[in-house]
């Protein structure tokens, strides 16, 4: 737990030394509420549906309409040096001959990726806390609990896939587009206007491994155990992986 | 402390490493020589578990590298070639990481840190980040780190590579503090500095242990290595009916003399000593009638050691050969290792 701990401690602080960390957050942030004050969000099949104040309700949902997509885009980015980084300046033959675990190391690397996550979603929670205050009769906060859980769970699954394309990857670049190989059609996967080019027997798998499908669901309040039952597993699978990875890696 | 037995390391068909055995007491100060591929890194890699083994046994402390990775991580220290370290960290920042990784906590952890920030000399720099420090910085940092946890073996790739004259000295200063506390195995292809710092030395060459002992052994059973330089004076035919006398003279004694100077190159067995030497010269002088105007002992150095050990032709000699030959049956390649036996 004491080496998890430093090798989470020691990542945060690579980040934080960086300007990884405050890129992603602002590009995150920046966007998502651009998106949903001044942009229109289209809904479903393209259909119009105005920026927050043409719409004039105070709910939350386009908000986190848009975190499926940027996350995507952004986690990927947000992750891919966690291995390669350490190949190259040969740091991995240092801190794999500590006397550490494979999985304390992943863990590590997995839970500073998840905080600097957590740590944009409390900046962001400056969103929901403005449109309260505009709401004549405030916000049902309901909603905004459901979206940023399935955020949390969601943001979690696009982590574990940035990080075990990293362990495979030698070069950044690589990390990143095979993460978004992976990230961006889990992404899309289900939503209506994909679906409408699916295949009728593609549509249902299509609905099942799409997270913005999943996402949605949990957003709206409904809290099936499946929806987070299967982003948990996905993440722990994807986790899983990569200490297998590590631990392959390390014996050549 | 550590044992390495017929040790054999394949990166694919390429045979980097071809039965390596040695054994390091505690308390020694062991330098790992050999030319650029000879097989130390991959050696070293094996030893602090990083790599895998072909096959052969490897024990530190008397637990195998493979089935006790994790206890004999926690007794060795490391350091790699280049001493990678993170560069966005501090000193201390770097050395605090790497003190709870080896689970060193409270007032030892502060203890320890401060110790090796003040024998490594990093003081002045504690707070400096890493990637403002020169060359000569990086290396204390890396050796800091690989004693951070008193480990009781110390795993040293290259440490003075890259460094100044003056940056190599006070490395070498730190490695002998390090030795009179830790067990320290050392590579290097730097002569001069495994003379200075190891009590015992292993050259390898071409992945195959050629030759152990210490610097002063190494140096002794190559005696026939050890060169005079003499020049007399007196009549031409008075020098070359002496010197054809001498023993193992290089080149052709008759042949070196003019105007009543000679001024020859011979190799003495060390074994007969310098006083052995006495009579051969007493003759010369008195019986041969000449003068000795200089006398000189080329001592051979390590370099000399080391050249001869490392030279392609010396890894083919007559043991080598067969030792190949066996191997290269058992590789099912008999014509190749034939091949050598009969250039032999």
């Amino acid at each position: 737990m004491t080496r998890t701990l430093a090798i989470w401690r020691k990542e945060l602080k690579s980040y934080f030394n960086s300007p990884i960390a405050y890129v992603f957050m602002v590009l995150f942030l920046l966007y998502a509420a651009a998106k949903f004050f001044i942009w229109s969000s289209p809904g479903p099949y393209g259909a119009f549906r105005g920026n927050f104040f043409i719409q004039g309700e105070a709910s939350l949902t386009d908000y986190f309409s848009v975190f499926p997509l940027v996350l995507a885009f952004l986690v990927p980015a947000l992750c891919m040096r966690l291995w390669p980084e350490e190949y190259k300046s040969g740091t991995v033959e240092v801190l794999m001959t500590l006397p550490v675990k494979p999985w304390q190391v992943v863990f590590g690397k997995f839970f500073a990726m998840v905080t600097i996550l957590l740590f944009t979603f409390v900046l962001s929670f400056s969103v929901p806390w403005a449109v309260n205050l505009m709401a004549v009769d405030g916000l049902d906060w309901g909603p905004v609990i459901g979206g940023y859980v399935a955020a949390f769970l969601m943001g979690t699954a696009y982590c574990s896939i940035g990080l075990l394309t990293s362990a495979f990857a030698r070069e950044q670049v690589v990390a990143l587009l095979a993460a978004l190989f992976i990230c961006l059609p889990l992404a899309v996967a289900g939503t209506p206007d994909i679906d409408l080019f699916t295949p009728t027997w593609l549509s249902p798998f299509g609905k099942f491994i799409g997270f913005s499908v999943r996402f949605e669901s949990i957003e709206k309040g409904v809290l099936d155990v499946r929806d987070m039952l299967y982003f948990t597993s996905f993440t722990g699978l994807f986790v899983f992986l990569n200490i297998v990875v590590v631990e392959f890696r390390r014996l050549r | 402390m550590l044992e390495i037995k017929d040790l054999h390391k394949f990166y694919g068909s390429f045979h980097a490493v071809k039965g390596i055995s040695f054994d390091v007491q505690p308390g020694e100060i062991v330098g790992f020589l050999g030319p650029n591929g000879a097989g130390k890194t991959t050696t070293m890699k094996i030893i602090v578990g990083y790599m895998s083994m072909s096959s052969g046994d490897v024990r530190v402390n008397g637990s195998s590298v493979v089935d006790d990775s994790l206890a004999v991580r926690e007794c060795i220290g490391y350091l790699p070639e280049h001493a990678p370290i993170y560069e966005d960290m501090t000193v201390l920042e770097y050395l605090s990481f790497i003190a709870s990784m080896r689970a060193l906590k409270g007032s030892r952890r502060k203890e320890r840190i401060e110790y090796v920030i003040g024998v490594c000399a990093l003081q002045p720099k504690r707070r400096a980040s890493i990637k403002t420090l020169s060359k000569g910085y990086r290396q204390r940092v890396g050796l800091a780190q690989a004693i951070i946890h008193e480990p009781k073996l110390v795993i040293l790739d290259e440490p003075t590579v890259g460094l100044d004259p003056n940056q190599i000295i006070e490395i070498r200063e730190l490695l002998r503090a390090i030795g009179e506390k830790n067990t320290v195995v050392l590579s290097s292809h730097i002569l001069s500095e495994v003379e200075a710092t190891c009590s015992r030395v292993i050259i390898a060459a071409d992945g195959r242990i050629v030759a152990q002992g210490t610097p002063k052994d190494l140096e002794r059973e190559h005696a026939h290595l050890l060169q005079w330089q003499l020049r007399v004076r007196g009549e031409n035919a008075d020098i070359a009916a002496a010197l054809s006398g001498l023993p193992g003279v290089i080149g052709d004694a008759t042949s070196v003399c003019s105007d009543g100077v000679a001024t020859i190159q011979f190799q003495s067995d060390h074994s007969e000593g310098e006083q052995g030497f006495a009579p051969g010269l007493k003759r010369i002088t008195i019986e041969g009638n000449l003068v000795v105007e200089e006398l000189r002992a080329e001592r051979p150095t390590l370099e000399d050691v080391f050249k001869t050990l490392t030279a392609p032709a010396a890894t083919t000699s007559a043991a080598f050969a067969a030792e190949e030959a066996t191997l290269a049956a058992a590789l099912d390649e008999a014509p190749i290792g034939g091949d050598k036996e009969n250039q032999e």
